[in-house]
């Protein structure tokens, strides 16, 4: 029969739920909650305010570029109208008329009353009426408002979307200064993390080498497991590798971390994967890593940056103590026991004198240096009853992992 | 919950979930000026972000996953330091938890969550003190269900045996 794992499954006689049940965090005091409240309704009002008069200033806009449209079409209009209602008609031929100049036309204006009304001003010097074109149909009224819109509309912030000026911004920001504080600079976006990857992720195939530069460190802090895949295929082009791979450090899975290791060249950018992947701090990521340690081509390695890691997976290397694989058990106990901290060696000596996982934690005690450890293991070495077992982690501890 | 309308829905959204927001804020940083800071932080970006919420997540989920992205994001929070409180006695020596009060016993295990390593402090927190669900608590810290437990046994294991002279059965 299964028992259920206590450290899985709450129990109200397990000493341990009981005491989380009565934790207690300060409470939050009613000044506090007021301040926040008035900060938030604050914030929405301004909000509130900035976007009605946002939304105010576009309509005039567009109430404005639509009047002026209209008019200026209306008063073309109507001039073009009345020139083909008169030319139709009356046909008469025009008396005095002089035709000079680059822009005559060969159709006449016709005599009569309204002649004064549609012709233009002379040009007193020359004496010169240009007379109207009556030939072309003039465009409807509808069809003047359009294209004079047409013309009028500029590119302006609102036809692109907002979200892609902002992308646009940030990668203007991180090209003209590439040692500015990305975080400040995402700040905006990060809201909308989704959706800036996949406008980065499209935009990459499309973009120069520098621009990519930029796009990849964006990804690595806007991106998740969705751009793996294009971050790979970057880090094959030799310009692109080195911060592709660190975007991968952020993004990638435990498993294709394990795969760059085994790939990459660069002893640096190695440690730094190796690195990525203690840092991940769970199960999968940690066993991972201890493949490394396993192997002599790469220990030292994996050693070294456990030995330099600002927050190893202590509790998962104490996880895989018990793990079913002898060496996978052995390289975690090697890992533990060069990690240089007391609070480590403090329940490694726990365990030998309780008899958890001794075998273990003997093997690690015996890989650090520490004066504690080291004290230790001499007085267990003349203990009857730890004799045995100092041996045979003696002989464990040299040849489990060469 | 279909997508509800801006400003005044959102409005009583967040003052629903405000207290028990800050209560989680206090719970992830364990003390209440970082916790102000942080809800501060994460009420400006919904603030922003307003328009980023689908819908079909529970709206204290979405607040709740802005609140983890910036505590996430505030890196201010001190490096953990691996040791053990001096306040918990050697466990080798006598009986520790004589002469210990009930109510910093309290405290104590409360600072012992907050100290926890950031993932499993949020998993522990929102299975144990927000009753989410491992399915619930996955969504929110995008990650798999296997890791949501694994996460949780190894917080847990580490409680236990940190706060071994403590846990006296009843």
């Amino acid at each position: 029969m299964n028992t259920p794992d206590p450290n899985l499954t709450p129990s109200p006689d397990d000493p341990l739920d009981q005491l989380l049940r009565h934790a207690a965090w300060p409470e939050p005091s009613d000044e506090l909650v007021a301040r926040l409240e008035s900060q938030w309704r604050t914030r929405v009002q301004a909000d509130h305010t900035r976007r009605r008069r946002k939304r105010l200033a576009g309509a005039v806009l567009a109430a404005s570029v639509l009047v002026a449209a209209a008019l200026s079409v209306y008063v073309s209009g109507r001039v073009g109208n009345e020139q083909r209602l008169i030319i139709q008609e009356d046909r008469a031929p025009v008396e005095n008329v002089t035709q000079s100049g680059p822009r005559a036309e060969e159709s006449v204006l016709p005599s009569g009353p309204l002649r004064q009304q549609i012709a233009r001003p002379a040009d007193e010097d020359t004496g010169t009426q240009v007379a109207a074109d009556a030939e072309s149909r003039p465009a409807r009224l509808h069809e003047q408002v359009i294209f004079r819109v047409l013309e009028q509309r500029r590119p302006s912030r609102d036809t692109m979307s907002e979200r892609d000026t902002l992308l646009e911004e940030a990668i203007a920001a991180l090209s003209d200064n590439p040692k500015a504080e990305v975080n400040d600079i995402l700040r905006p976006l990060l809201n909308e993390r989704l959706s800036y990857e996949e406008r980065l992720l499209r935009h990459l195939p499309q973009s120069s080498m520098e621009r990519r530069l930029v796009q990849i460190r964006l990804l690595e802090r806007l991106g998740s497991a969705r751009s793996v895949p294009a971050l790979e295929a970057l880090s094959r082009h030799p310009q692109l590798h080195a911060p592709a791979i660190e975007a991968l450090c952020a993004l990638a899975d435990p498993i294709t971390l394990g795969r760059l290791v085994t790939m990459e060249q660069s002893t640096v950018l190695r440690q730094r994967v190796l690195a990525a992947l203690l840092g991940r701090n769970d199960l999968q990521a940690t066993a991972i890593y201890l493949n490394f340690v396993r192997r002599p081509e790469t220990k030292p390695a994996a050693l070294y940056v456990l030995k330099v890691a600002p927050n190893p997976p202590v509790d998962a290397l104490f996880h895989l103590l018990d793990s079913p694989d002898y060496a996978q058990r052995m390289a975690a106990a090697v890992a533990l026991g060069r990690l240089e901290n007391p609070a480590v060696v403090e329940r490694l000596i726990a365990m030998v004198r309780h008899d958890v996982k001794r075998q273990e934690a003997l093997v690690a005690l015996l890989n650090n240096s520490g004066e504690d450890a080291t004290r230790f293991v001499g007085l267990a070495r003349h203990n009857q009853l730890l004799i045995a077992a100092v041996r045979s982690a003696e002989v464990q501890a040299r040849f489990a992992i060469p | 919950m279909g997508r509800p309308e801006p400003d005044a829905d959102l409005d009583r959204l967040v003052q629903e979930h405000l207290p028990s927001t800050i209560r989680f804020a206090i719970r992830l940083t364990g003390n209440v000026e970082a916790a102000e800071e942080l809800v501060q932080e994460a009420l400006l970006r919904v603030s922003r972000g307003w328009t980023g919420f689908r819908g079909e997540a529970r709206f204290r989920t979405w607040l709740f996953r802005i609140v983890i992205n910036a505590f996430h994001d505030r890196r201010t929070e001190p490096r953990r330091i691996d040791q053990l409180p001096p306040d918990l006695a050697d466990v080798r020596g006598a009986n520790p938890a004589d002469g210990i009060l009930y109510d910093e016993l309290n405290r104590l295990m409360a600072a012992r969550v907050s100290a926890l390593p950031p993932r499993q402090r949020e998993v522990l927190i929102l299975m144990t003190y927000e009753q989410m669900t491992p399915r619930q608590v996955s969504e929110l810290l995008e990650i798999s269900e296997a890791n949501v437990y694994a996460t949780l046994h190894l917080a847990r294991q580490r409680l236990r045996q940190e706060l071994a002279p403590y846990l006296v059965e009843k």
